[in-house]
């Protein structure tokens, strides 16, 4: 009972990770990592995706939404949450449904995604990512980036 | 002839005694006059003695003039007023401390710092990232949010004051006119910088041009009782602007301390900028 609570809560002890993926479209995945200094392991929180200045998921249920709509790739439908398949000279491509810029992935990307994102789980314990999730709200998450020093400019 | 002799010797026998007993009664008083004569004597001489003997003087009570060291008392603005510790230091150290209790700019300067505390202001950091958030809840609710670093307006307000005033004992400048109005000058500037600025200007009903439009606006409607010529020396003046309050206002911006903020873009809740309808009185407050 009181595991389950403190796991709810905003714990201190975790960090985030960014992970780029597709360097030249800044996609990148962001990582969060509990690490337990007691039982010297770290446990995997959360991952969510990040396009440019653009957080797309806040939880790890919806990450595995996108990351599924893009392996189907031109098997989805106009059902797809977060991608549009389009067409342009004969090469089918998806569009990520974005706020300000526009964002197109080839194939090649999408199978580049897809294998990252089955790395970014190695070594880590996936224990607490299922059932204790890290229940992200806006605040936490621009708390979380400003600890770890991602909301500065880069240049 | 022996009956003579007897009656003879016991008459002399009684002679004797009686003479004996009168020699003991006239020394005796005898004894008594000179005891009496030595007691007054004694009398006379302890009585020399007494005037003598100097009587003991009496110490004069020390006087203790009490000097007027209870603490002066000012007609200032409490602390409290001020909502904010950083705002409340500004005005100790200058107010209180240069005892610029001058009627125009005490009351017009703690009311413009009060409108700052009330409402807690930011200003945009420049060297923020903005990065939108795309948050979906329990209940399928998308919601989109701007999360990026501010400071804190009175943080930056407080450094920059304080970096004016080195640079103008720098310069020289100690006339009190001159401090007071780079002061305010400056404050407005930075009031003028905040990132709520459009919401201030709809509720105080400013509607602006250009930059200096804005800070003469903000002064009419904030501090009002300035009188005329000095509300033209805070901006336009040229003395005024040979001060270099930007470019120590910009020096400040990359220094000061970060905080993370969100706001949310489709129906943002916006801030209500409280308007200083109420003006609490000043009291007489001690100071030390």
């Amino acid at each position: 009972m009181l595991d389950e609570q403190i796991t709810k809560t905003v714990p201190s002890n975790v960090d985030l990770i960014e992970i780029p993926v597709i360097r030249n479209k800044k996609i990148c995945f962001i990582r969060a990592k509990e690490r337990v200094d007691a039982d010297k392991k770290s446990y995997l929180r959360s991952i969510l995706i990040m396009v440019g200045d653009e957080l797309i998921t806040t939880n790890f249920a919806d990450t595995v939404v996108f990351l599924a709509e893009i392996q189907k790739f031109e098997r989805g439908n106009k059902q797809n949450f977060y991608t549009s398949i389009e067409q342009h000279n004969g090469n089918i491509n998806l569009k990520l449904k974005l706020t300000s810029v526009n964002v197109y992935i080839s194939s090649v990307e999408a199978l580049a995604i897809t294998t990252m994102h089955k790395h970014a789980l190695q070594g880590m314990s996936l224990i607490r990512i299922i059932e204790d999730e890290l229940m992200l709200t806006a605040e936490t998450i621009a708390l979380y980036l400003h600890k770890n020093k991602m909301l500065e400019k880069k240049e | 002839m022996q009956l003579k002799y007897v009656t003879m010797s016991t008459n002399i026998i009684i002679l004797v005694l009686i003479v004996s007993i009168i020699w003991y009664f006239y020394y005796r008083i005898r004894e008594n006059q000179k005891k009496k004569e030595l007691l007054a004597r004694k009398l006379a001489y302890v009585k020399i003695k007494k005037i003598e003997i100097p009587e003991k003087i009496e110490k004069k009570k020390e006087i203790f003039y009490e000097l007027n060291t209870h603490p002066i008392k000012l007609s200032l603005y409490s602390k409290s007023c001020f909502h904010n510790y950083g705002l409340a230091r500004i005005y100790q150290n200058i107010v209180v401390k240069t005892y610029w209790l001058n009627e125009p700019f005490h009351s017009e300067f703690s009311k413009l710092l009060q409108f700052i505390g009330s409402n807690n202001l930011w200003i945009r950091d420049p060297k923020t990232r903005e990065i939108i958030i795309n948050v979906r809840d329990n209940n399928n609710k998308l919601s989109k949010k701007i999360s990026m670093t501010v400071l804190s307006l009175s943080e930056v307000l407080e450094d920059t004051l304080n970096e004016l005033i080195l640079y103008l004992k720098r310069q020289n400048i100690y006339a009190q006119y001159d401090i007071q109005n780079a002061i305010l000058s400056a404050s407005i500037y930075i009031l003028s910088q905040s990132g709520e600025i459009d919401i201030i200007s709809k509720t105080l009903g400013i509607i602006y041009s250009d930059q200096e439009g804005l800070q003469s606006a903000l002064i009419e409607k904030i501090c009002g009782d300035i009188s005329s010529e000095t509300k033209n020396n805070l901006i336009y003046n040229d003395y005024l602007n040979s001060i270099p309050i930007k470019e120590i206002y910009n020096q400040i911006l990359f220094d000061s301390k970060q905080y993370p903020y969100t706001f949310s873009v489709d129906n943002p809740t916006t801030p209500v900028i409280k308007l200083l309808s109420y003006l609490p009185k000043k009291q007489l407050i001690s100071i030390c």
